[in-house]
C-alpha cells in the first residue's frame, strides 16, 4: 500500500499540526452543524485529510455514500462538476439530519467564470449539501465564494511536526533513520508530507536503514539530468540544440515551466561561471518566473531565460 | 535614417515622367484657376506626396499637411487648416495645402468631406489632395470641386535607375541584375523598392540570396518578406510597416493548452519569429530580442485574462520594431525560415514524446489516494523507485505490463 494512504490520519486526534483549525472543525462536526468551508494552503499539509476526517466522523460506516470528492484540476470544466453535483445532491443523505458533503479539491484551478457558476450551485443545493473547497492560493478564489465559507488558512508543517509523522512511520515500518536524514527529508520536502512519505517509501524499498546519502540518491534520481545538459549546451552557445532539448525534456517528463525553473535555479550554483554571473542568472529566473504567471506561453518565457546563459 | 526620406526629390527636375510643370503652373497662376484644388490619383509609391514636397522646396513655399495620421473629423480639420487657408505665410514666399490620402477617410472622420469642400471653396492658397483610388462614391462631390491629375506607377527601368543612384551614393557593392530583380519586384512602387534595398543591404553589400527569398509572391513568401524586414533591417518604421502586408495572425489567439506544444494556430507571426530568432541573432542581440517576445507574451496573457485588447498595439510593436532594433549587426547570411518546430504537424516526433502512459499510471494512483492526477505526476519521480520494485503495490494499483515497462525506463 502506498504510505500516503496507509498513514493518512483517520481521526481528529491523529491529525498532526493545524491545532486551531482542527479544534474549530471538530466543534462543527460535534454540533452536526457544518458551514461551507474553504481550506487554503500549500500542498501536502492536510487539507484533503481533514475533509476526509470530517466525513468519516460525521457519517461513520456509510461515509462514502455521503461524500463526493471532485478535483477541479482533473475534471473537464465546470459543466462536468455541475452535473456530478446535481446527481449527488438529488438524494438526501442516509442520516437525514445532516447534509451530504462535497469536497472540491484545487478549486483555484477553476476560472473566474466557473467559480461564479460554482457559487450559484452552492446556493441551489444548500439544503442538502455542504461544500468543502480546497485551494493553494486563496487570492485566486473569488470574494463571493470566500464570503460564503468559513475560511481556514493552513500553515506549513514545522520540522517538529514532520518529525513526529516520520518517527511514527519509522516505528511501524521497522526502519532505522539516521539523524541527519531527518533534516534532509524536511529540507527536500519543504514540509510537504506527501512528498516526504513518498521519498521515505522509495528509500525503504532500497534499504531499511535510511541514511542521508540514500535520500539524496533517491532525490537526485527523481530530478532529470537533462537540465544540466541543457544549460551546458546553452553556455557553449548552441542555443538551438539547447531549446530543442528543453522541449523534449518538458514533454518526456511532463514538467511544467515552474518545475523547470526550480531545477535551473538549483543547477546554476553548480555551473562553472563567476559568482556574479550566477547571481545575475538567478535574478533572471525570478523575473521569468514572474512573467510565466502573467503570460500565456511558458516555453517562450523559458527560451528568453535560456538566452541569458549563452557565454561566448 | 530612412533612405526614403534621405533621397526625397529636391526639385521638379528630379520628378520623372510626371506632369510636374502642370502642377507648377497651377501654383504660380493660382488666382486664374477655376478649380482651387488638384486631386492626384495614383498607386502607392508613385510619387504623389513627393512631387508636392519637391515643388514646395523649389518654389520656397510652406506646406500645411493633413494626413491619415491626424484625426480628421470636422473640428480638427478646421483647427488645422481653417486659418492656414486664409492667412499669408510669414517666412516663405507662399503656402501649399496638402491633404493626403482622402480615400482613406474613415467613417469615424465624420463630416470630413463636406468640411474639405468648404475649405476648397474659401481658400486663398493652392490645395492638393492625393488618393490611391477615386472609385468610392463618397468622393464624388469632392471630385467635382477639383481638377484631376493621374500619376502613373514607375516603370521597372525608372526604379532601377533610382536604386542604382542610391547604391552609388551609399557606396554599396551590388550586381546590376540584382538591382533589376528588386526593381521588377516592386511593381511600380518606388518607396517599397527603396525600403527593400535598405533592408537587404548588409555591411555595404547587397546580398543576392536574400533577394531570391523576396522574389516570388505567393502566400508563403508573404511571411518571408515580413521576417526579412524584421530580422534584416534595423529601422523601426520599416519593421512596423511590414506587419501591414502579412495575413498571419500576430499571436496564437486560439491557444488553450498549457503544454509547450503548439496544437492551435501554428502559423501565427509570434511563432515564426520565435522559431527563427536564434538562427538570425546571437549573443546579447538574442537576449534583447527574446525579451521583446517575452513581453509580447505577457501582454497577450493580460489580454486573455482581462480582455484588454488595447494591449494588442504593444504586441505588434514588440514583435516588429522591438525585435528589429534589438540587434547591433544584421546577420549577412541567408536564412531559410522554418515553421515552428513546436507544432506536431511540423514535427511528428513530438507525438511520441507526449506520453499517455504516464498519465494513465497517474490516474490509477490518483483514484486511490484522494489526490489529483496533476499532483501525482509531480510526485511520480519520488515514487518511481518503490513503484518499480514492489510487486504487491503494482498489483494493488492494478498496473498492467505496459505501465510496469514504462516505469522501468524512468
Amino acid at each position: 500500500m502506498l504510505w500516503i494512504e496507509k498513514y493518512r490520519p483517520q481521526k481528529f486526534n491523529e491529525f498532526v499540526g493545524q491545532e486551531h483549525i482542527v479544534k474549530r472543525v471538530k466543534a462543527f462536526v460535534e454540533q452536526e452543524n457544518l458551514p461551507h468551508q474553504l481550506y487554503a494552503g500549500s500542498a501536502g499539509i492536510g487539507k484533503s485529510t481533514l475533509a476526509l476526517i470530517v466525513a468519516r466522523t460525521l457519517f461513520g460506516e456509510g461515509w462514502k455514500q455521503n461524500f463526493l470528492e471532485l478535483n477541479a484540476s482533473d475534471s473537464r470544466g465546470i459543466d462536468v462538476i455541475r452535473n456530478e453535483v446535481k446527481d449527488f445532491a438529488r438524494t438526501r443523505s442516509i442520516n437525514t439530519r445532516i447534509p451530504k458533503i462535497i469536497f472540491l479539491d484545487e478549486a483555484d484551478a477553476l476560472t473566474r467564470e466557473a467559480q461564479q457558476a460554482l457559487r450559484r450551485t452552492m446556493e441551489t443545493y444548500s439544503n442538502t449539501v455542504r461544500f468543502i473547497l480546497s485551494c493553494n492560493f486563496i487570492s485566486k478564489i473569488i470574494d463571493p465564494i470566500q464570503s460564503r465559507c468559513a475560511v481556514f488558512k493552513f500553515k506549513p508543517m514545522t520540522k517538529e511536526q514532520l518529525t513526529v509523522i516520520v518517527k511514527d512511520i519509522e516505528k511501524k515500518e521497522k526502519l532505522k533513520i539516521e539523524k541527519k536524514a531527518f533534516d534532509a527529508i524536511y529540507e527536500i520536502s519543504a514540509g510537504d508530507v506527501r512528498r516526504a512519505e513518498n521519498i521515505l517509501q522509495s528509500c525503504a524499498s532500497v534499504n531499511k536503514n535510511i541514511n542521508y546519502e540514500l535520500i539524496y540518491e533517491i532525490v537526485s534520481a527523481a530530478q532529470p539530468k537533462e537540465i544540466k545538459e541543457i544549460l551546458d549546451v546553452a553556455i557553449k552557445g548552441d542555443f538551438i540544440t539547447a531549446r530543442k532539448k528543453l522541449l523534449t525534456t518538458m514533454l518526456k517528463h511532463s514538467m511544467s515551466g515552474l518545475e523547470i525553473i526550480k531545477q535551473i535555479q538549483k543547477e546554476i550554483w553548480n555551473l562553472n561561471i563567476e559568482d556574479q554571473t550566477k547571481v545575475h542568472l538567478i535574478d533572471k529566473c525570478g523575473e521569468i518566473e514572474f512573467r510565466m504567471v502573467e503570460g500565456s506561453d511558458e516555453f517562450v518565457q523559458l527560451e528568453a531565460l535560456l538566452a541569458n546563459f549563452i557565454r561566448k | 535614417m530612412l533612405w526614403t526620406e534621405k533621397y526625397q526629390p529636391k526639385g521638379i527636375n528630379e520628378l520623372k515622367n510626371k506632369p510636374a510643370n502642370t502642377l507648377k503652373d497651377f501654383i504660380l497662376n493660382f488666382r486664374k484657376q477655376t478649380n482651387k484644388a488638384i486631386l492626384i490619383e495614383g498607386p502607392s509609391g508613385c510619387g504623389k506626396t513627393s512631387a508636392i514636397y519637391a515643388l514646395a522646396k523649389e518654389l520656397n513655399y510652406e506646406i500645411y499637411e493633413l494626413n491619415a495620421s491626424h484625426f480628421r473629423n470636422k473640428e480638427s480639420i478646421i483647427n488645422l487648416l481653417g486659418n492656414a487657408t486664409k492667412q499669408f505665410s510669414l517666412f516663405k514666399k507662399g503656402k501649399i495645402i496638402l491633404i493626403d490620402e482622402v480615400d482613406g477617410l474613415s467613417r469615424k472622420d465624420r463630416g470630413a468631406i463636406q468640411t474639405i469642400i468648404k475649405i476648397i471653396e474659401e481658400t486663398n492658397f493652392p490645395i492638393f489632395l492625393t488618393a490611391n483610388n477615386l472609385d468610392k462614391e463618397k468622393l464624388d462631390p469632392l471630385k467635382k470641386k477639383c481638377r484631376l491629375e493621374l500619376f502613373l506607377p514607375h516603370t521597372p527601368q525608372q526604379i532601377f535607375e533610382f536604386l542604382k543612384e542610391i547604391s552609388e551614393k551609399e557606396n554599396i557593392k551590388y550586381r546590376e541584375e540584382d538591382l533589376r530583380l528588386l526593381s521588377r519586384y516592386a511593381s511600380g512602387d518606388l518607396r517599397a523598392a527603396i525600403i527593400d534595398l535598405q533592408t537587404l543591404v548588409t555591411n555595404k553589400e547587397l546580398k543576392r540570396d536574400i533577394i531570391e527569398n523576396l522574389s516570388t509572391r505567393d502566400k508563403k513568401e508573404e511571411i518571408n518578406q515580413t521576417l526579412i524586414k524584421i530580422f534584416k533591417n534595423k529601422e523601426a518604421k520599416i519593421a512596423l510597416e511590414s506587419l501591414e502586408t502579412v495575413s498571419q495572425d500576430l499571436m496564437d489567439f486560439s491557444r488553450a493548452s498549457p503544454l509547450p506544444i503548439v496544437f492551435s494556430n501554428d502559423n501565427a507571426l509570434f511563432y515564426w519569429i520565435e522559431e527563427n530568432l536564434p538562427r538570425e541573432y546571437k549573443g546579447q542581440d538574442l537576449i534583447n530580442a527574446y525579451n521583446h517576445l517575452s513581453k509580447a507574451d505577457i501582454f497577450y496573457g493580460r489580454i486573455r485574462r482581462q480582455q484588454y485588447w488595447r494591449l494588442l498595439h504593444y504586441i505588434s510593436i514588440s514583435l516588429s520594431a522591438g525585435v528589429s532594433t534589438s540587434k547591433q549587426q544584421k546577420n549577412p547570411e541567408k536564412i531559410t525560415y522554418k515553421k515552428t518546430r513546436r507544432s506536431p504537424k511540423q514535427n511528428f516526433r513530438l507525438w511520441g514524446l507526449v506520453n499517455k502512459r504516464k498519465s494513465i499510471i497517474a490516474s490509477k494512483i490518483a483514484s486511490k489516494t484522494h489526490t489529483s492526477k496533476k499532483r501525482i505526476i509531480a510526485e511520480l519521480p519520488y515514487l518511481k523507485t518503490v513503484l518499480k520494485q514492489d510487486r504487491k503495490l503494482q498489483e494493488e494499483l492494478q498496473f498492467e505490463k505496459q505501465d510496469i515497462d514504462y516505469l522501468a525506463k524512468l
